[in-house]
């Protein structure tokens, strides 16, 4: 537990995220963490390090009920679902808070909490992971680069531990939506096949419409966009598998996974293309965007209110921190033949 | 009959879904490479003033 007066952050979910995170936090930052689990999913992997408890409750509501003073920041690193009303909780109890979901109705609830987390001067980010996360960041560097930017396409591969997975599962069912010519317009998961060149070594890859969060986050920071699109990597044998039960079918799970943002717009006064990519292994990464946000929100750099990392005023010092701790972002230099 | 028929349906289906599965269009061969953004290049992207966000909250959606 926290000493005196120091804050700590409170970790909810103890999977391959939270796991991380917590590690993240206590040895890179030196930083109190607690991570809380259901009773019955267990604490996670025992850790030796003395900044770190792991403690079982029953539900997360009753863990943010019986927090006390001390945790500043509350991050969710377990499944999506719920995470609005938790949110809600943790910031009226005076908490700033953290979420990595993807899920494009949570994270529209999530953003509605906007208004409160504002008043009460606390910073609600959204979609602080892999992809969304280190995305917005890049985008949000990338925009630099132009005078007028006209659209964002993204795309990933790849997923964290078993609950992304089943994010990413369900994302390809629900219908998706897409930000064009100033409106969201629906479209089928699984549609639109375009050819992705991820970083080296996963290179090109089939990539198909999937229900995300983070055109969302982009249209929310970036409103005069054109287009926006969220594209995800998936295999033949991931798309004949796509209708059966989650069981059965779970598509690059673990491993190493790869993100890619291609913005395009004008700059002086021609059109011009640039695109940005990251690989490593989701869960990693998301761990440590989550850790370098939670020192982000500690040092008075996040935005008050809710937000994704787009809305950072200053993303190279976010990906440059990120570096250190082993996160490397990469751009793609050529033209397309 | 139906029975032909039904086996001529059933190999359409299929080859449908596959075709689906398979797409179309050509692949695009790049030429170029991916390089790291090392803290330098980081900070070779400018200050959020001359951001194109600056200049797309000019222009009325």
């Amino acid at each position: 537990m926290s000493e005196a007066g120091e804050s700590c952050t409170a970790i909810l979910g103890a999977g391959s995220v939270g796991g991380r995170l917590g590690r993240e936090l206590a040895i890179g930052d030196d930083r109190d963490v607690l991570v809380y689990s259901r009773r019955g999913e267990g604490l996670g992997r025992s850790s030796a390090r003395p900044r770190v408890s792991r403690i079982a409750c029953d539900t997360f509501t009753q863990a943010i009920n019986e927090m006390d003073d001390s945790v500043s920041t509350l991050v969710f690193a377990g499944e999506t679902g719920g995470q609005a009303e938790l949110a809600r909780a943790a910031l009226l109890s005076g908490k700033n808070v953290v979420s990595p979901s993807d899920d494009p109705d949570e994270v529209r609830d999530l953003l509605r909490l906007h208004e409160l987390a504002a008043d009460r001067r606390l910073s609600l980010v959204v979609g602080a992971a892999f992809s969304p996360g280190l995305t917005c960041l890049l985008s949000s560097l990338g925009s630099r680069r132009f005078d007028l930017l006209d659209e964002i396409h993204l795309a990933r591969i790849g997923t964290g531990g078993p609950q992304c997975a089943k994010q990413r599962v369900r994302s390809t069912r629900l219908t998706t939506e897409e930000w064009r010519n100033g409106r969201w317009v629906a479209a089928a998961s699984g549609s639109g096949r375009e050819l992705c060149w991820f970083p080296d070594p996963i290179g090109a890859k089939d990539c198909y419409r999937v229900a995300s969060a983070e055109p969302q986050l982009i249209v929310r920071e970036f409103p005069a966009l054109n287009r926006v699109s969220v594209r995800m990597a998936m295999s033949r044998k991931d798309r004949l598998a796509l209708p059966l039960p989650h069981l059965l079918h779970s598509p690059g799970d673990g491993g190493v996974g790869a993100c890619r943002v291609e913005l395009r717009g004008f700059r002086g006064g021609v059109s011009a293309t640039y695109v940005f990519g990251a690989l490593d292994r989701p869960a990693q990464a998301a761990a440590a965007v989550l850790a370098e946000v939670v020192v982000g929100i500690e040092c008075g750099e996040a935005p008050l209110g809710a937000h994704g990392l787009a809305a950072w005023d200053s993303p190279e010092t976010v990906l440059s921190r990120l570096r250190q701790r082993g996160i490397r972002v990469a751009e793609f230099i050529g033209s397309a033949a | 009959m139906l029975r032909r028929l039904a086996i001529a349906i059933g190999i359409g289906a299929v080859a449908a879904a596959v075709a689906r599965m398979r797409g179309h269009g050509s692949i695009t061969p790049q030429s170029g490479g991916w390089e790291e953004l090392d803290d330098a290049r980081l900070a070779g992207f400018g200050s959020r003033d001359s951001t194109a966000r600056q200049a797309n909250e000019t222009i009325p959606s």
